[in-house]
């Protein structure tokens, strides 16, 4: 990939890197911090990756940027950060479908979270969404199913939320 | 909800329909269905309310992430100027002040020709007793012949890529003035210490080595040789040290660039302009290439004035 090719790159997917890491992070800041690396790594590589699969180098990178950052996070915070994030949650007021459906992405499992966002967000098949997150198209639906079943558990009953 | 309660099948109906994975027919068929069957109808809604379109959040600043291509001959041309500038600023600032350049070197004005027709050239000392050499003859020595390296008297290494005038340019002033080593280079059939300053400098360098019938260093070609002093013998090369050049230039990067500069210093100090060449000997896809540098005065001429 030429530097060219690489600034296309910045200007066909940094959107979309940065609506997928900031749902999944749910901070600016930390979403600006994800993009900013998953683009660095692409320069450092630029001259092996071809522009064609630039996108999913870059969703992938950022995939995995943020299971790293959950990680060191979960080691250092852990316990303190649970507890504040269920009491900020307690004093929310849900309104619309769209805000529940926000907050009920939060409440299901990482992975389900991930594949969703790619599917709907980015419009990935099974296959890409694979390739991205290190699972076969079969495990990648499965987890879309079981996901947005317990989407639907939440927004039939958002009582479920509290 | 437990009143629309449906099969995990009916489910994956739904999921499949909504997914895009059905064919038309299955599709149109299914929608019948849910038409007719309010459970089906209330968990397609719900499920249909689960997928939802990308937000509008744009990245601030995409042209942060923007890289610029960098221009590799501009990176090569760049790092030859500025290494030719360095250069040329370490050779001239030291001693501008000390021996301002004449316009015009009096040595390279009759030098040059000599220097291309012949290996062996008789010895002028009125070329010789000038002020870019410093180097004095005495009268009674004026047939007294000296014979040059073919290295650097070759056309072909004239005109080529020169590095360093390590034999032409060590300071023998100081050499010269040494007794000890008069003793040995002076021609004692001549009695005259001053008159083989010449060949006190090419075997300075390990060119010549004494004959075995005395101290002698001057080496004289046949004919002259005889108009000088029938009994001397001319000094040959050792074999040892048959390419002095070689041998004397064989040295560390370090002391490589230090007779570089004082190649070039001492140049000036004579009253020459060398030029000083730049050659990337690496063009690789390395952003520093490795280079060359040399010195070369006028008109591709080295500096050997002794011999003039």
């Amino acid at each position: 990939m030429t530097a060219s090719e690489y600034n296309k790159c910045v200007d066909l997917h940094s959107h979309a890197i940065f609506r997928f890491a900031m749902k999944k992070m749910r901070n600016v800041d930390d979403a600006k911090e994800i993009v900013q690396m998953s683009f660095e790594k692409l320069w450092m590589k630029h001259q092996t990756v071809a522009f064609e699969t630039a996108k999913s180098y870059l969703f992938t990178t950022a995939y995995n940027t943020m299971i790293d950052g959950w990680r060191s996070q979960k080691t250092t915070t852990g316990l303190e950060f649970a507890e504040n994030s269920v009491e900020a949650e307690g004093t929310i007021e849900y309104t619309g479908t769209m805000e529940i459906i926000e907050k009920a992405l939060q409440r299901i499992s990482e992975i389900q979270k991930t594949v969703i966002l790619l599917r709907d967000y980015e419009g990935y098949s099974y296959d890409e969404i694979g390739e991205i997150t290190g699972l076969n198209a079969a495990q990648v639906k499965i987890n879309i199913f079981r996901g947005r079943q317990a989407l639907k558990e939440i927004i039939g009953n958002p009582n479920n939320l509290i | 909800m437990k009143q629309f309660e449906i099969t995990e099948e009916q489910e994956w109906q739904l999921f499949e329909l909504l997914e895009g994975n059905l064919s038309t027919e299955e599709a149109t068929t299914l929608h019948k269905v849910i038409a007719t069957d309010p459970a089906l109808a209330y968990h397609y809604n719900l499920l249909k309310q689960t997928y939802s379109s990308a937000p509008e959040l744009l990245f601030p600043n995409t042209n942060s992430l923007k890289k610029q291509a960098k221009n590799k001959h501009l990176t090569l041309w760049l790092f030859s100027a500025a290494a030719a500038a360095i250069a040329l600023f370490l050779i001239y600032q030291p001693i501008q002040n000390l021996n301002p350049i004449p316009k015009k070197s009096p040595v390279l004005a009759d030098g040059i020709e000599k220097t291309k027709t012949t290996e062996q050239t008789t010895v002028d000392h009125n070329s010789i007793n000038n002020q870019a050499t410093g180097v004095k003859i005495s009268p009674s020595n004026q047939n007294h012949t000296v014979r040059l390296n073919p290295r650097r008297t070759s056309k072909k290494q004239t005109t080529g890529f020169t590095h360093p005038l390590i034999i032409a340019t060590n300071d023998f002033h100081s050499k010269t003035e040494n007794p000890d080593q008069n003793k040995v280079l002076t021609n004692s059939k001549l009695g005259n210490n001053s008159s083989n300053n010449t060949s006190n400098l090419i075997a300075q360098q390990g060119a010549l080595e004494p004959t075995k019938n005395g101290n002698e260093t001057t080496q004289t070609n046949a004919s002259n040789n005889n108009n000088m002093n029938g009994n001397e013998t001319p000094i040959r090369p050792s074999l040892k040290q048959k390419n002095p050049i070689n041998a004397a230039t064989r040295k560390t990067g370090f002391a490589l660039a230090k007779s570089f500069y004082n190649d070039g210093k001492t140049m000036i100090q004579k009253g020459h302009l060398p030029h000083v060449n730049i050659k990337a000997r690496d063009k690789s896809n390395s952003l520093l290439p490795t280079i060359e540098m040399g010195l070369r005065l006028e008109n591709n001429v080295i500096m050997a004035s002794f011999n003039h």
